[in-house]
């Protein structure tokens, strides 16, 4: 009961005019970055991150959280439309959506990719209500050995975010812890890795390494992919018939609830769950052979699960500080960078931040569909905008966005060259989510190694002689077997789907 | 796998163990410094580079990795790609010199007339609009300060 007085509170917050604001610009900007090909979440929120620097922390995360479901949302248009998914998740959404577009009810596919988004998002938020303050709750119990076997639980993340090739991941992992050491050491504070340079002192800024891989990256890779604008056929009406909700609804309600149980694992990508979803509504279906070609559910599940892991992903997200996926990685940057350090700690000392943040996804999901139905046309156009402007603005903005979190023009050179070493990796297929993840992760990981190595006199054993942490280590290799599983199946179903090999843990820029 | 794939990872494999070793050296050069053997600065430090060192004799030796070709652009398309990048590093270093305002209204010409091969006049205007509007909102609006560069705007 308690929860529900927060949320509560959380809401009299949520709705005053300049929150409400945040919620319907993260929502609108996420819903056209989605749209945009060659833009998505992470890098939507790598650019924006420093631009919201001006904003008061909740308004920020309002904003990005915004930002994240909206382009999640944004991403189903040109699926169905333009049959180009922006990510692997919405592969599944392809395979019905399209052949509805083309069969000139592309509207009321996006109508029902709405409605499920929505209905499982509001699910999953409402799972966060009951789910978060337990988990937290349990974690007020953690001390430095806890911490640290939780961090090894979030390196099973590597896994999946590890694209086609777990040593490589492993390398890029160990690349970001590294780099994270760059400055002055947590200990001593004498200077590492400062190669005699005072200005690495300060060490390397998320913000612009983010910029570099996720931005610019993706500018390159579109220059090379020579991205030009796209015509979408005819839409139709964009009210989806009440068959065609009936039709949808228990679809609906099954991906959502799917979505968010696979979504409470650390480790489980939207990726994973909507390929799930899909095949779950072919196998039940009375006619499956309709699968493939213009099935109302077949939009509706996957899309409810992609919103509802999506949602579902805060849970372990605002809890334990382990991000699901690629744009949540950047989230847990973000609120770091506001000195939120995600966690139980995070709950008892921020609740009206947490509460406030939670009730505005509420809110948010709603703002999805209210503003999204009228405007698919509107969406719908602006994949037309040629990549010979969007190109630039986005490099401009990155610079700006690079400068402003130090005023340090040392940081705009930090992104170029990630920017560079981005499109290498690209090509060589190194996974940079895990560089990004062990960056953030890195100094948090150092801080509870060194604390509980001093705890125990150098032994490392104190993490399996106490009952928490030794429960967290064997499931966190519970979870890296489950994993490894379920990225095996998918990689299946992506080849099966898209013909090739597809990086399962690239989310578009 | 390709011949090329193998010489790659090798090459990857190689700046691994590079990094590797001068991690553990990092580490050896803090180890006085650290109260304990295993709690201090160096701790992280040397655990990384030994993964680093091993991951990257790993793909020295090994060719049991992931089979793919990698293809680079070639032509104009490769002369783009590096204008493009050359005019984010001009960028970058005309901002302390001419001044942010300045120095974006050129990168972003040079950007708008290669990349979307406008017109030179579009792409002046197109230019000379983005700067405008940076300048209302950063600037104006949300008091973000940019360097001025030596003519002070």
């Amino acid at each position: 009961m308690e929860s529900l007085d927060f949320l509560l509170a959380g809401f009299a917050q949520a709705v005053t005019p300049v929150n409400l604001l945040m919620v319907a610009l993260g929502a609108l900007i996420g819903t056209l970055v989605g749209v945009l090909p060659g833009l998505g979440p992470t890098s939507a929120i790598a650019i924006l991150l420093p631009l919201t620097g001006v904003l008061p922390p909740t308004q920020a995360i309002i904003m990005l959280a915004g930002i994240y479901y909206g382009a999640m949302y944004g991403g189903s248009t040109t699926s169905i439309l333009l049959n180009i998914p922006g990510e692997v998740s919405s592969v599944p959404t392809c395979l019905d959506g399209y052949p509805l577009a083309q069969q000139g009810r592309g509207g009321p596919a996006l109508g029902v990719a709405a409605i499920g988004s929505f209905v499982a998002g509001s699910l999953s938020v409402v799972g966060l209500v009951f789910f978060a303050p337990v988990l937290a709750e349990q974690a007020l119990k953690f001390g430095p050995p806890e911490y640290l076997a939780l961090m090894v639980m979030s390196l099973t993340m590597v896994v999946n975010l590890a694209g086609n090739s777990i040593i490589k991941a492993l390398f890029m992992g160990l690349l970001g812890f590294l780099l994270s050491m760059v400055g002055l050491g947590p200990s001593t504070g004498v200077p590492r890795l400062d190669f005699g340079s005072s200005t690495l002192w300060g060490g390397l800024e998320l913000i612009s390494i983010i910029i570099g891989l996720f931005a610019i990256t993706e500018v390159i890779k579109g220059i090379e992919e020579k991205r030009v604008a796209i015509s979408p056929r005819q839409i139709g009406n964009v009210y989806p018939s009440s068959a065609d909700l009936r039709q949808s609804s228990k679809a609906m309600l099954r991906g959502g609830v799917l979505g968010f149980f696979m979504g409470l694992l650390p480790g489980c990508s939207p990726a994973v769950t909507t390929f799930l979803a899909y095949d779950l509504e072919k196998k039940i279906a009375k006619n499956p052979e309709r699968f493939g070609r213009g099935a109302i559910e077949g939009v509706a599940a996957p899309e409810a699960a992609n919103n509802s892991t999506s949602s579902a992903g805060f849970i372990p997200l605002l809890t334990l500080g382990i991000p699901a996926s690629p744009p949540l990685a950047i989230l847990l940057g973000g609120l770091m960078i506001y000195g939120l350090t995600p966690g139980p700690i995070l709950f008892q000392q921020n609740p009206d931040f947490v509460w406030t943040v939670i009730a505005s996804m509420f809110i948010g999901n709603l703002m999805l569909l209210v503003l999204n139905l009228p405007l698919v046309g509107l969406w719908a156009n602006v994949t037309r905008i040629p990549y010979g402007i969007m190109g630039p603005v986005i490099l401009m903005l990155s610079v700006i966005g690079a400068y402003s979190v130090r005023n340090s023009l040392f940081d705009v050179s930090v992104a170029i060259v990630f920017g560079v070493l981005g499109y290498f990796f690209h090509k060589h297929h190194w996974p940079v989510v895990p560089l990004v993840l062990c960056f953030i992760l890195g100094p948090l990981f150092e801080q509870s190694l060194i604390q509980s190595m001093a705890m125990s006199g150098g032994n490392p054993l104190i993490l399996l002689e106490r009952p928490i942490s030794a429960a967290i280590l064997i499931l966190s290799l519970a979870l890296l077997a489950l994993s490894i599983k379920l990225k095996r199946r998918t990689k299946k179903r992506v080849i099966q789907e898209v013909g090739e090999a597809v990086d399962i843990a690239k989310c578009t820029g | 796998m390709s011949q090329e794939s193998i010489l790659a990872n090798r090459v990857g494999g190689t700046v691994a163990v590079i990094i590797g070793l001068g991690a553990i050296s990092e580490a050896v050069r803090l180890y006085p410094l650290s109260p304990s053997p295993l709690a201090g600065d160096h701790t992280m430090i040397g655990f990384t580079g030994l993964g680093l060192l091993v991951i990257g004799l790993f793909f020295i030796l090994s060719s049991q990795t992931p089979r793919f070709k990698v293809d680079y652009p070639s032509g104009k398309l490769r002369y783009l790609i590096l204008a493009v990048v050359g005019a984010l590093f001009m960028y970058r270093y005309l901002i302390p010199v001419l001044g942010y305002l300045i120095s974006t209204f050129i990168t972003l010409f040079i950007l708008l007339k290669i990349m979307g091969q406008f017109h030179w006049l579009h792409s002046l205007l197109g230019g000379a609009i983005f700067t405008f509007v940076v300048y209302l909102i950063f600037v104006l609006w949300l008091g973000y300060s940019f360097p001025a560069g030596i003519i002070g705007i």
